[in-house]
């Protein structure tokens, strides 16, 4: 079966669940949201598919079978982007973008000319060229998260995997990497992104995954998935569909009324911010 | 320090560095008691000065390259693989442990059963080191936790060093507690580059594959992971061949400290800061520092053994505040 | 300092180096020497020379106890006559319960036990090491005095001169080879000590003493090669454990340099202490270079 088929991932932290059976399949190129509150388990499912934590269940690409890719031929097939956007050196953004070319290269070979083109394109698209040749840590938290997703883009794998990529960019770079992804679909690629703007969510992926503690509680396209009703149980929030320019999209209101009492301990979404701060998606 | 410049180019510096060790390499053949020039001694010169060049000097300038090299190297892994700048073997224990290692090979007899079982002795200490490091540290390889556990093990190892040549029967191993803790290249041998030079070529080796796993863990262990590093082999060729070199370098030259401190953190800047290509220069740029003091000893008190680790402490141990203060500064 | 390595190496560098000269050698006895009692009955000494020069001197069951490296062999002549007798590791406790009625010490070693020792009112004498032959011969004398048994050091001198003379007469006097000594951690001997003079009494010159050395020195290995003496002497018993500091006396290039028919090897034991034996370290000398350089 071709494309990206996830069959009863489940991760086990302790004696609890973080990602309980979650299944889905994507045979075709889609835009995929991954959406659900805080501790959801969004970020392990996200982890468990690129094979970064232990986990049961099948991520299988193409009929191959993701944990068993070797690490390189994995690489290729898959780009990882988490959340913390972290660069340990003051290494200049050139040479950070240049690191998603390593699966591609030869043991002891320097980039080649086709790793050079790439990490110019990625940097190009993600408009970060002009301070290519800067330090990483100079850059402002909008510009380090562009700079790292030229990186993941750079990889030039055919599944991307971005840990709300989106957060921290101003509205243009938001839409501006939302239309770079739809381009990237549109390519013949997959991509699965979690997000918290449920608006962004809804007006630009073509699928929704919802996941509320541990569990997928819906699947399918935006204006399926963000019913009024399930908003509220979920997220404890009233949402307003809209419709722009011919598509769908919802505008978070307010509390949802029925469930301010238990929605009190939700974090509020927008303190999430630049994210270097580890805010792992399992705080109770 | 992180400006528009994003350093040297790379061939360019490396042959710098190059021509700098050659060239310390030659002072360090022509520099003794007595100043004699090794090109003369190749076609002429005095018996004793063809003697003294080719059994004494040349044996500790090869040292000197070897042991600043493997120091250098295994500095800069270290701080890569850890991702933390204060890292480097005689900080963590692993030279203290190989010490030990060595000290025990000799006064347990050992080394009279066979020549090698120093440099293994030596190597076991510093695995074991290594291996008792991260079982303190675990994962979580936090500066200060790694820093304290470091001390820990050094004043271990030395106090049980100390320990094992106060118990030798012999009246003059009490005197190499010294030499075990400050390291000195004097009057080595050719024996002795014999017996380290393998293990140290074998454990550079394993340390300059972990090149491109370092580059990688820039962005972190997991984003390192995706992008097809094994971190289980990026750990073991850290590990072993930290163990395979320093313990070699030790169990004939001693402790000696703060080399792979000052040595990747002074040419970092001049690599764009990329953890890879420090490999290379952090070996360069420590077979100088360690040619360059060991030339410093000779100059300054000849003939009083001046201790090489007194050197490197007297230079290394302000940088390692100066750095410490540095780190303090950026967390807050 | 207090281990037998430690202690034992302060013994053998004091006995290598003429480094100090002893002002408080008068000032050594308390109570004086001028005074006139029984002998004393229950001696105790607490350094390896002194020990081995009360063993020469004393009277049957005059010493109570010597320290515990008169016993050991690979540093004491007279270890078998010691191992009759208890030993001391130089501790005031032990020292204070022997219940003794003279302590005899060394200048440098044990210092802090000394002191209390005389705070509590015990009677110690101290013992420079002794740089020379003369040393030798007032040390003897001094234990005579001390122990009421002049007599005996009056014919162990005697005896020590004879030897010596008669070593003297037999020695070249033509060409006189330089001998250097050469011990672990690469140290050598200067001129004024006790080595010096044994090296001059056997018919050498000695290097330390033509280089203008003083006391125990290091000596590059580089610069013996260059110095070129005709004999490296080295001595045998305190490598034959293994330790990295012996390791120079293996190194190639000198073995190269000298060879083996320059190399000599002496027994540690009479260079120690400077006692009536050390005629023995000198006879020695003489058998291993016979005719010296002829």
């Amino acid at each position: 079966m071709s494309g990206l088929v996830c069959d009863r991932i489940t991760v086990r932290r302790g004696d609890r669940l973080t990602v309980d059976s979650v299944s889905f399949a994507a045979p075709r190129p889609q835009l995929i949201g991954l959406i659900g509150p805080n501790g959801a388990g969004k970020s392990t499912l996200m982890r468990a598919i690129a094979g970064l934590l232990p986990a049961s269940g099948t991520a299988v690409w193409n009929g191959e079978d993701l944990a068993a890719m070797s690490p390189a031929r994995r690489a290729r097939a898959l780009a990882f982007m988490p959340q913390e956007r972290m660069v340990h050196w003051p290494l200049a953004c050139r040479d950070v973008v240049m690191l998603a070319r390593l699966p591609h290269q030869g043991r002891f070979a320097g980039p080649s000319a086709v790793d050079r083109r790439k990490v110019a394109e990625a940097l190009a698209a993600m408009s970060v060229d002009g301070f290519a040749e800067r330090a990483f840590d100079t850059l402002s938290g909008g510009e380090q998260a562009r700079v790292l997703i030229a990186r993941m883009l750079a990889q030039d794998p055919e599944v991307l995997i971005a840990d709300e990529p989106a957060s921290g960019l101003d509205p243009a770079h938001q839409i501006a990497l939302m239309q770079m992804f739809r381009d990237i679909v549109a390519g013949g690629r997959s991509v699965l992104v979690s997000l918290h703007d449920l608006t962004l969510a809804s007006r630009w992926c073509d699928r929704l995954l919802l996941m509320d503690r541990a569990r997928l509680v819906a699947d399918g396209a935006p204006e399926e998935v963000m019913t009024a009703d399930r908003m509220a149980r979920v997220y404890g929030i009233a949402v307003r569909p809209l419709t722009i320019g011919g598509g769908f999209a919802v505008v978070p209101e307010g509390l949802a009324p029925s469930a301010s009492a238990q929605t009190s301990e939700v974090t509020p979404i927008e303190e999430e911010g630049e994210g270097n701060e580890c805010c792992l998606p399992r705080i109770a | 320090m992180t400006g528009g410049r994003r350093g040297l180019r790379f061939p360019l510096l490396v042959a710098g560095l190059a021509a700098l060790v050659a060239g310390l390499f030659f002072l360090s053949l022509a520099v003794g008691q007595v100043w004699i020039d090794p090109v003369s001694t190749l076609t002429g010169g005095s018996a004793a000065d063809r003697l003294i060049m080719a059994e004494i000097r040349l044996p500790r300038a090869l040292l000197g390259l070897m042991v600043g090299a493997i120091l250098g190297l295994s500095g800069a892994v270290l701080q890569g693989l850890l991702r933390n700048p204060l890292a480097e073997p005689g900080l963590l224990g692993v030279s203290a442990s190989a010490s030990l290692g060595a000290v025990l090979a000799i006064h347990g007899g050992l080394v009279a059963v066979h020549a090698y079982a120093l440099p293994l002795s030596a190597l076991v200490g510093a695995l074991l080191s290594v291996v008792l490091l991260q079982a303190l540290v675990g994962r979580s390889a936090e500066i200060l936790t790694l820093i304290l556990a470091g001390v820990a093990l050094t004043s271990l190892a030395g106090a049980l060093t100390s320990l094992v040549l106060n118990l030798s029967p012999n009246p003059f191993a009490a005197m190499e507690i010294v030499f075990w803790m400050l390291g000195s290249l004097t009057d080595r041998s050719m024996v002795h580059v014999g017996l380290a030079g393998p293990f140290i070529l074998v454990g550079a080796g394993l340390l300059f594959m972990t090149g491109r796993a370092l580059e990688a863990l820039s962005l972190g262990q997991e984003v390192a992971r995706s992008l097809g590093i094994r971190m289980g082999r990026t750990r073991a060729l850290a590990v072993l061949g930290t163990a395979l070199g320093v313990g070699a370098a030790t169990a004939v030259s001693g402790a000696i400290g703060f080399v792979g401190l000052i040595v990747p953190h002074l040419l970092r800047p001049l690599v764009g800061h990329r953890p890879g290509r420090l490999l290379p220069v952090s070996a360069l740029g420590g077979a100088a520092f360690l040619l360059a003091a060991d030339l410093l000893v000779r100059v300054i008190l000849p003939g009083r053994d001046l201790k090489l680790g007194v050197v490197t402490a007297i230079i290394g141990a302000p940088f390692f505040l100066w750095l410490l203060l540095g780190l303090k500064r950026r967390a807050a | 300092m207090s281990s037998p390595a430690a202690s034992l190496l302060a013994a053998v560098l004091l006995a290598l180096s003429g480094a100090g000269v002893w002002a408080g050698e008068s000032a050594g006895v308390a109570g004086g020497s001028g005074e006139v009692g029984p002998p004393p009955e229950r001696v105790v000494s607490m350094n390896l020379c002194t020990d081995q020069l009360a063993l020469l001197v004393a009277a049957p069951g005059q010493l109570r106890a010597l320290s515990h490296l008169a016993s050991d062999e690979t540093v004491s002549v007279l270890s078998a006559r010691a191992r009759a007798l208890p030993r001391n590791h130089g501790l005031a406790e032990e020292i204070l319960r022997l219940d003794p009625d003279l302590v005899i010490a060394g200048t440098y070693t044990t210092r802090a036990t000394v002191n209390l020792l005389k705070r509590l009112g015990v009677r110690v004498a101290e013992f420079a090491p002794a740089r020379s032959f003369a040393d030798i011969r007032e040390n003897l004398t001094r234990m005579g005095a001390l122990l009421q048994r002049e007599e005996r050091a009056r014919a162990l001198a005697a005896t020590f001169d004879r030897e010596l003379a008669r070593l003297r007469t037999g020695t070249r006097d033509t060409r006189r080879p330089v001998l250097g000594s050469y011990a672990a951690n690469s140290y050598t001997t200067g001129g004024g000590t006790l080595e010096a003079e044994i090296v001059t009494a056997a018919g050498f010159r000695h290097l330390g003493t033509e280089l203008g050395l003083s006391g125990a020195t290091r000596l590059p290995l580089e610069s013996l090669i260059v110095a070129n003496p005709d004999y490296v002497m080295s001595w045998r018993r305190w490598t034959a454990t293994p330790a990295r500091s012996g390791e120079i006396l293996t190194h190639p290039a000198l073995q190269k340099w000298f060879g083996p028919e320059r190399r000599l090897w002496s027994d540690d034991r009479y260079w120690i202490c400077g006692a009536p034996f050390t005629v023995e370290a000198v006879a020695a000398l003489v058998a291993a270079v016979p005719g010296g350089g002829s």
